[in-house]
């Protein structure tokens, strides 16, 4: 279970995360949804060990986290920057595994199953810059994949793909959540996005940024573009969101 | 989708303007070696000290079945390997450490920017001075010119590497080694292979010069034999080859480059 405890995070005078603490559930979908600039990504970086909190900690199954731990995958926003271009779909994939020894076969396997699991079983011997925007970012799950994690950060990973790919991607993360049973931690500041895919909600506000609400998302699974989105359960839920974020912003504005 | 834009692009260009993009720079040789025989010919410069292209290439093609003309290759092309190898070894781990290590940049950069702009040429006496009028002082001087671009251009390549790129490797718990062989050399790859291209070129600058200059055997050397001579045809014949081996070269590098770095924005071809 990762849980994070008043944590705290300031660049000199320049305050980006207030006082943040949260749990997120052991298998559980979990958004981590707020306005623009309130800090997201720095408190995944947190949560993943690549930065040192300022205050506060992160705790991984209880033990304080000060390095990104085996146990835990990154997938960025920015696809085009996390993968690298002079390997190719395949070797980007492979490149995390090499640490962990596996045999030849057993190596191969997880990346072919990697990659079929998100519909690139065709791609593999492609440089990523020869694929779309939206295989590209999918390169990027199946490394994540790959590694087998049993914690998935996630980075407003759509926020740069167009709609119709963006939908495709939510329901590729769907079927792998059901898939594989991973805790997935997933940021966005789509507020859609947070309530179709997540299991639970962390609401943030604006700077310094504190958890505004936690929220359950009680719509049933399988969950799909249209019947789910037009469900009242999930209009009402949207809009409370909707709401909770704009006071945020209002508040700050008046 | 971004490929299929550009492979429309392409698609658009008919056929003879591809032919004739090809075409055009012998096209361009060509009316200039045209123009150049009948600038001559005609008597508008005098044929004494201008020969026209012709005389040229044939006194060219005379003097590559010379054995005397192959050992003076042999001299100016070794001494430019060693200079650039001598040069790379040095200025390779000093721009990987600069590049890494803000210390080590803080340390070196005075020392560097003073150093840099000092023109090679005006270190010939000195040269002379420490290391005498040799095949080694050629080498150390054009080491010297060549070893600049190399750090610096190793240095900007190191300083752009993406921070995302090393964000991932951190993530997945990438060792040390690993990161450098496969992440930063890799990133900063195109920029090395710049100064090593722009280095060959100084390198063969100063070699030649220094042949010309002190009189160390060479191509340098040799044009001034056949000054000396007066064997005006073979001067030229020289100057043309010393310009076709700094072409061959920089084309040479300019194909591993392309090779090597294939997967790199400027090189990617349309189709994979």
């Amino acid at each position: 279970m990762l849980r994070v405890e008043g944590l705290g995070k300031s660049y000199n005078d320049f305050v980006a995360i207030g006082d943040i603490t949260a749990e997120f559930a052991a298998g559980k979908f979990t958004c981590i949804v707020g306005p623009s600039g309130c800090g997201k990504t720095t408190l995944l970086k947190c949560l993943s060990g690549l930065l040192a909190p300022s205050k506060g900690r992160v705790l991984l199954n209880g033990k304080p986290i000060t390095e990104p731990p085996e146990s835990m995958a990154l997938v960025f926003q920015d696809y085009s920057r996390s993968l690298y271009p002079w390997m190719t779909v395949r070797e980007n994939v492979a490149f995390p595994l090499r640490k962990k020894r596996l045999a030849a076969s057993d190596r191969d396997e997880r990346i072919e199953e990697a990659l079929a699991s998100v519909g690139l079983a065709d791609a593999m011997d492609k440089y990523p810059w020869q694929l779309s925007g939206g295989m590209q970012q999918r390169t990027a799950i199946a490394r994540a994949i790959a590694y087998k994690p049993e914690i998935l950060l996630m980075d407003e990973p759509f926020a740069s793909v167009d709609a119709q790919t963006r939908s495709d991607l939510e329901d590729l993360m769907l079927r792998l959540r059901a898939r594989y049973n991973m805790t997935i931690v997933f940021v966005t500041h789509d507020i859609d996005e947070s309530v179709y895919l997540g299991d639970h909600i962390v609401v943030l506000g604006s700077r310094p940024t504190t958890v505004k609400e936690t929220l359950n998302v009680p719509l049933a699974h399988p969950r799909d573009q249209i019947t789910t989105k037009s469900e009242p359960q999930f209009l009402e839920l949207r809009s409370h969101v909707y709401t909770q974020i704009m006071r945020t912003n209002t508040a700050q504005t008046a | 989708m971004m490929t299929s834009t550009s492979q429309t692009q392409v698609r658009t260009r008919s056929r003879w303007p591809a032919m004739g993009d090809m075409l055009l720079p012998f096209a361009g040789v060509a009316i200039f070696v045209v123009a150049f025989e009948a600038v001559v010919r005609l008597g508008v410069l005098p044929q004494r000290f201008f020969p026209p292209p012709s005389v040229m290439v044939w006194a060219l093609s005379n003097l590559i079945t010379q054995p005397e003309f192959h050992w003076a290759l042999w001299n100016t092309l070794s001494s430019w390997a060693a200079a650039l190898l001598l040069a790379a070894v040095f200025a390779l781990p000093i721009g990987f450490a600069m590049g890494a290590s803000p210390l080590v940049y803080s340390a070196l950069r005075l020392t560097t920017e003073f150093l840099r702009p000092i023109p090679s040429v005006a270190l010939i006496p000195a040269a002379i001075l420490l290391i005498g009028a040799n095949v080694e002082a050629k080498i150390y001087l054009a080491a010297f010119s060549a070893f600049w671009p190399i750090l610096i251009q190793t240095v900007y390549g190191m300083r752009d590497i993406d921070p995302t790129a090393l964000e991932t490797a951190r993530s997945f718990r990438i060792g040390r080694g690993d990161i450098w062989t496969r992440i930063m050399l890799p990133s900063a790859s195109p920029y090395i292979g710049t100064g090593l291209r722009i280095a060959s070129a100084v390198a063969l600058i100063i070699v030649v010069t220094m042949e010309i200059v002190v009189g160390i055997p060479g191509i340098g050397l040799m044009i001034i034999n056949a000054r000396q001579g007066a064997n005006v045809p073979n001067v030229y014949a020289l100057i043309l080859a010393s310009g076709l081996l700094g072409w061959a070269l920089n084309t040479m590098f300019a194909v591993i480059e392309a090779r090597l770095l294939h997967w790199h924005p400027s090189y990617r071809s349309v189709t994979p």
